[in-house]
């Protein structure tokens, strides 16, 4: 009984493992940018389950960059603890963004967050000197030399990582208070729920794995700058992969993140530039028809074949 | 000793007083009505009371403590708990785990521990087939659920806001026994309420607010009669 609830897991985790055996080094770069950007989708749904709309995941995403290359550049650390140190500043800076911001709600919540992005990367191009300016760094080498696998592996470490938080977040007492804040506020505090102290932990926890998924990033491609590490695309996309996923869950933005990460690669190819125009119209087409995403669409198709056959 | 105590509350928004000069006990095991025209604001002093809003002047005591500016979730924890006059279930959650958040959260129970007592309280309050989505739960039930939801954060004192309201008369009634049963615990209860029948069936006094203030208080035969009680819902006699 348990060890065929967990068959699935254990597959899906031994394929993804497996994958650079018969991928091929194209096929594994294509893998790697889908899982950077399915770590974001999950960590922006994270957040999105307490009811917040966080617009934030490029800025705590160039943050954590910034906060990698420059660590790994002025002291010499392994690549490894100064990606773990941009998901702390990321982490950090978010806690003490949070305690202020998350008095707010709804729209002013969602544009306070937006503005993050422009105001990180506008500070940061203001210190020419540590930051390389408008200029940003560059790496001598990328991690591991550019060696593809082992940077698939690594991504997919980080893509697994967020998958079990998440899972810890589905498990345990925080997805019943967060679901409480996201259905109705006022009963979660009545019900003796700490809306603030779990506002400010979400979105601490997200923005800190969005500042790791940004250090791993900026050590895969070897560079940062104000334009890339904050670019739009790090918001957009992921947010496109959730809404097509069905948000509040964690398999939702994962199955989303693969299904828009392949289209996403194809389109690239097809079209150049044209992907942009792909994700706006997936954004428009799902939230019209299929409010519930993918994986709520045929939740909500199992549930109702499991309840008539169960009538008749 | 008074379970519960309020020292002239007032709570204003911006120059409209909604409530003032609200000085009331509720004893031990007592089940006290508060009725009162439309816009008295009974459900103001329910929020003020239970942290929704914090009072603009005067004091809470819940016991010995002095609540008047906690917020909401330790007011919960000190025992305070409460339903609201509009149904507001969890509707992600289903019926089980709608009272467990008054568990979890109101008293800090295991995930195991508070599961458990969420089937206790829907057993105690009839309510079936708790792994049922809010979605498919009738009126009676939702109401079921926000009284067990409530009760699960184990509260000393509980507020409940026009809980009959849309019943018909056989849901009503098993809603009385309902709210006896759970004074029959120990918890105090302060109804607010419309149907006047069940003020005079269920409750040990009664005060009437009316303007935001007291303009009576007793039991619910002498209220009932008085002529400031019978002025404020019928209008003064040309």
């Amino acid at each position: 009984m348990r060890m065929t609830r967990y068959l699935p897991y254990v597959l899906g985790a031994a394929l993804a493992a497996l994958f650079p055996l018969f991928s091929g080094a194209y096929l594994e770069q294509v893998a790697v940018g889908m899982l950077i950007y399915l770590t974001l989708a999950l960590s922006w749904d994270m957040l999105l389950r307490s009811g917040q709309l966080g617009f934030g995941t490029a800025g705590f995403f160039g943050l954590g960059s910034y906060a990698a290359i420059l660590l790994f550049l002025n002291v010499g650390v392994h690549p490894f603890v100064s990606i773990a140190f941009g998901g702390v500043v990321a982490g950090v800076v978010a806690l003490l963004v949070g305690l202020a911001v998350l008095r707010l709600r709804g729209m002013y919540f969602a544009i306070t967050t937006l503005a993050l992005a422009g105001i990180f990367a506008v500070v940061l191009r203001n210190f020419p000197g540590l930051t390389g300016g408008s200029e940003g760094r560059m790496l001598p080498n990328c991690i591991y030399a550019g060696n593809t696998t082992k940077i698939y592996w690594l991504v997919l470490a980080l893509a697994v990582f967020t998958i079990v938080i998440s899972e810890v977040f589905e498990r345990t007492r925080i997805r019943l208070a967060l679901t409480s804040i996201r259905n109705d506020e006022r009963v979660a505090k009545s019900s003796g729920v700490n809306v603030f102290k779990y506002l400010v932990f979400v979105f601490a926890v997200t923005s800190a794995i969005q500042g790791l998924a940004g250090g791993t990033y900026a050590h895969v491609f070897g560079f940062v700058s104000p334009e890339g590490s904050f670019s739009a695309n790090f918001l957009l996309l992921p947010l496109a992969m959730a809404l097509l996923g069905g948000v509040h869950s964690t398999w939702g933005p994962v199955v989303g993140g693969l299904v828009l990460g392949a289209l996403s690669e194809y389109l690239k190819l097809q079209i150049p530039y044209g992907h942009l125009l792909v994700y706006g119209a997936i954004i428009v087409v799902v939230t019209l028809f299929l409010p519930q995403g993918l994986m709520g669409t045929v939740r909500a198709w199992w549930r109702r074949s499991h309840v008539t056959r169960g009538a008749q | 000793m008074a379970v519960l105590r309020t020292e002239a509350l007032e709570r204003r928004f911006g120059g409209l007083v909604a409530v003032h000069d609200l000085t009331f006990e509720l004893a031990e095991n007592e089940i006290l009505g508060i009725i009162g025209p439309n816009g008295a604001g009974k459900t103001t002093a329910i929020n003020a009371i239970s942290g929704l809003y914090m009072p603009t002047a005067g004091r809470i005591f819940l016991g010995e403590e002095d609540i008047t500016y906690s917020p909401p979730h330790v007011r919960c924890h000190l025992g305070i708990g409460r339903t609201f006059q509009l149904v507001h279930p969890l509707v992600d959650l289903t019926a089980r785990e709608n009272i467990m958040v008054g568990a979890l959260f109101g008293q800090h129970r295991s995930l195991r521990q508070a599961r458990k007592t969420a089937e206790e309280i829907a057993a105690q309050l009839g309510l079936e087939r708790i792994d049922r989505s809010v979605s498919d739960l009738t009126v009676l039930e939702i109401k079921k659920l926000e009284i067990g939801r409530a009760l699960a954060s184990d509260p000393k004192v509980l507020f409940l806001d026009e809980v009959m309201a849309g019943l018909n008369s056989d849901e009503t009634k098993a809603a009385l026994d309902a709210v006896r049963g759970i004074r029959d615990q120990g918890v105090a209860i302060c109804v607010v309420e419309h149907v006047m029948s069940v003020i005079r069936d269920l409750t040990d006094r009664v005060i009437v607010l009316d303007g935001g203030t007291i303009i009576a208080e007793g039991p619910y035969s002498k209220v009932s009669a008085d002529p400031r009680v019978i002025a404020a819902y019928l209008g003064e006699e040309e």
